[in-house]
């Protein structure tokens, strides 16, 4: 049997491996590291809480102080992060435990949905539930669907200023979470180029709270999920 | 053999120009912001344009400048600018140049050779082809009776101050009727102010030639067009309209007529072909007659917006994407940026170079740009995720080219991966429209600010462009102005649009998911082929 400290520092050397076939936007590299875990006799939970999570936690941490980040390694920590957890999660023995719940769409008027797609492969790969409403998303759906869903969060992305800042967007979300007396229900959390170049606009525009970009709003869902649901 | 130059001493300022054999000094400066004044064409009848020898050695004085200059004014060296064609490297003072404009002359290498008149216009014989781009503005005054182009300029547009995205743009005009008004207008009389410095240099007379413009011509993408009329902004920006024509038509041309001094104009707006995809493309497709190329040749339109038609023997489908920043040529003149990719020379360690040293510019040509990221991953210093090499410290990278010293930063590798990534994408969506793979492509033809003068090898090896011979590619500057000059000297310019527009297929690739897929694969650096 191999000691729990050589286990420990086997996963390090996975996580490490891993994290720079990331950080080098390599998807079939990062693949192999999967596979060789696996092979090794890693099981699919260890793989995907002990490989997978971390390394996504760290690429957020890393990618968060690193501003020059580009958008590819952005999209490949979530894409393969997303890819792996999935195929991992099929060979759960049990279904692991859901922390919460999002819809999350673009805006209505915007059909950029590749920050979107940024931000759900890091929640799914977090084990949170998404359930993708699309592009182009009227406020009313954002709501009618977050009912639906049960969700915690309704997550809104927009690429350009007339869509985050319009009327049509999170200002009637807001609108609607008020008139319904849903407020106390939902967090809502803004994200797109336009609130990076105004800070503020997310409050603006009615937002309880905003992301960077598409790997930190993993972490920004998941802190309004723990807020709204301790 | 070095080149001969021309060195020009202005109060403070000195310039240093190459010489075009067969050019005057007056349409050597007119390409630059340091102008000769002019009121007679470059004829020599107004002898405004002198300008003193500081050498000995150039061409003899021409009639024109015998007649206007005394021998004692002759004897000290002053020469008309319009009249001297140096064939030697020569020296001059310019002690009282023209007051500063924001116009230039288009470089020679971006005005086609034309043929067409119009003698239905004897009575209004000038016409003005203007073709909007969203960085800059191109215009050429015309004598369509006698078929014969007087002028040409190009500036930048003033809308820039209101973001270089067009779509900023189209949300700061649609914010109030005032300020949608306060751009059309800014922007109309940015370009009679054009055709009014063309009228007075290259005319004579300025203004009161006005009446006598019979004709004028404007091509654009779709915003420009959009922000020029203050129509159709709230349509553009909804994706729901982006498969359809925007309409862009000036409500009262009359009013335009007017406010212009242009009494006997007919104000033409090429309407744009759909969504995004402007009436500049349908101008490029004109200049290049694709329609009359083999099929599966692709014509690219390079610049902050990126527009596509891939001719495929029956159908031109056509779309366009935004390039972004990257491709925001910041200035069309060659002159401009000295050297740009051929002189891109990696300097040695330390590699970071100081953002605060005054020889320092954090903006390159596109072109050069792309020719030092290509030198960058040839040498492995940056990897094909558009990272450095571990080896590399800090932030940035110092190039030379030429004169001028800058940093390549993690931040422009990243832009120019985006607006590589986007073009490829869409490339490759169109050949997958029309059946079509990169080995079947007959042609490519670039134009636009960044496709005439791209680097080719560096635009393969880094999968901007797919692998097609250099043979199969042609460039071209100014073919959305060359295509709204054949409008211009068309007597039915419906007539050439309407065989092109039956043909036209709109392609909006905002709504196509596999685009997005294609766009992601694409980031990396690394040949075409390689990403798909």
């Amino acid at each position: 049997m191999i000691p729990l400290h050589s286990v420990c520092a086997m996963l390090e050397t996975y996580i490490t491996a891993y994290n720079n076939a990331v950080f080098d936007t390599d998807r079939d590299a990062a693949l192999q590291v999967i596979a060789q875990a696996l092979a090794a006799g890693h099981t699919p939970e260890e793989i995907v809480f002990e490989l997978v999570i971390p390394a996504v936690e760290e690429m957020m941490a890393q990618l968060s102080r690193d501003l020059d980040a580009n958008l590819a390694q952005h999209f490949m920590t979530a894409q393969i992060a997303a890819e792996v957890t999935e195929k991992m999660l099929e060979q759960f023995k049990q279904p692991p435990k859901t922390l919460g719940r999002v819809v999350i769409g673009t805006a209505r008027g915007d059909l950029h949905s590749l920050g979107k797609r940024i931000v759900m492969g890091c929640l799914k790969t977090l084990m949170v539930e998404v359930r993708d409403l699309g592009v182009n998303v009227p406020a009313e759906r954002f709501v009618e669907e977050a009912v639906a869903f049960d969700a915690q969060v309704i997550a809104i992305s927009s690429m350009m200023v007339h869509t985050a800042n319009g009327e049509q967007g999170c200002r009637k979300v807001r609108r609607l979470l008020r008139e319904q007396q849903l407020e106390n229900r939902f967090r809502v959390v803004v994200g797109g180029a336009p609130f990076r170049f105004d800070e503020q606009l997310y409050q603006a525009v009615g937002a309880d709270d905003w992301a960077a970009d598409g790997v930190s709003a993993g972490k920004v869902i998941l802190r309004q999920i723990r807020e709204l649901s301790p | 053999m070095n080149a001969l130059m021309l060195t020009l001493h202005a109060g403070e300022k000195t310039l240093h120009l190459p010489i075009i054999p067969g050019f005057s000094i007056r349409e050597l400066l007119d390409t630059t912001t340091l102008r000769v004044r002019a009121a007679c064409g470059g004829s020599g009848r107004c002898g405004a344009c002198r300008v003193r020898l500081l050498t000995a050695e150039a061409p003899p004085c021409t009639r024109s400048e015998r007649e206007r200059l005394s021998p004692q004014l002759r004897q000290e060296g002053w020469r008309l600018a319009c009249q001297l064609r140096p064939d030697h490297s020569l020296a001059l003072e310019l002690s009282n140049p023209a007051p500063a404009v924001p116009w230039r002359s288009l470089p020679v290498s971006e005005l086609q050779w034309l043929r067409g008149r119009l003698p239905s216009m004897r009575k209004t014989p000038l016409g003005v082809a203007i073709d909007l781009g969203t960085t800059h503005l191109r215009i050429t005054l015309w004598d369509c009776a006698a078929g014969r182009r007087l002028a040409s300029r190009w500036g930048v547009n003033p809308q820039e101050i209101h973001g270089s995205d067009p779509l900023n743009r189209l949300d700061y005009a649609l914010h109030s009727p005032e300020r949608s008004k306060e751009m059309a207008t800014q922007l109309r009389q940015t370009l009679l102010d054009a055709v009014q410095d063309m009228l007075t240099r290259e005319v004579g007379g300025g203004a009161s030639h006005l009446p006598h413009i019979g004709r004028l011509m404007i091509v654009g993408n779709t915003a420009m067009l959009s922000l020029l009329s203050g129509q159709g902004a709230a349509e553009l920006l909804s994706p729901d309209n982006w498969q359809q024509p925007i309409a862009c038509q000036p409500i009262d041309r009359s009013a335009w007529q007017q406010e212009w001094g242009l009494p006997n104009a007919h104000i033409i707006l090429v309407d744009p072909i759909a969504g995004f995809i402007g009436s500049d493309l349908l101008a490029g497709i004109l200049a290049f007659n694709l329609l009359e190329a083999p099929a599966a040749t692709l014509f690219l339109d390079l610049g902050t917006n990126l527009e596509l038609a891939l001719w495929d023997g029956a159908v031109l489908h056509v779309t366009s994407v935004p390039g972004g920043s990257a491709f925001s040529l910041l200035s069309p003149d060659p002159a401009a940026w000295p050297g740009l990719h051929e002189e891109v020379t990696l300097l040695h360690d330390p590699l970071l170079q100081q953002a605060d040293n005054a020889n320092c510019v954090q903006a390159f040509s596109p072109a050069a740009l792309l020719e030092a990221v290509a030198l960058l991953r040839r040498q492995g210093i940056l990897k094909v995720s558009g990272r450095f090499a571990p080896s590399v410290a800090g932030d940035g990278y110092q190039l030379q080219a030429q004169m001028l010293t800058g940093r390549i930063t993690l931040r422009a590798v990243d832009e120019l991966q985006r607006a590589k990534a986007a073009c490829a994408a869409a490339i490759a969506m169109l050949l997958e429209k029309a059946r079509l793979h990169w080995q079947d492509l007959q042609n490519i033809w670039l134009s636009g600010s960044l496709g005439s003068r791209i680097p080719l090898a560096a635009a393969k090896e880094l999968g901007l462009l797919p692998p097609v011979a250099d043979a199969s590619i042609h460039q071209q500057a100014g073919s959305a102005l060359s295509g709204c000059e054949k409008l211009l000297l068309a007597e039915e310019y419906g007539e050439i649009l309407a065989p092109v527009q039956l043909r036209l297929s709109p392609f909006n690739l905002a709504t196509q998911p596999r685009y997005e897929e294609l766009f992601i694969t694409h980031l990396r650096l690394q040949p075409y082929a390689a990403s798909q």
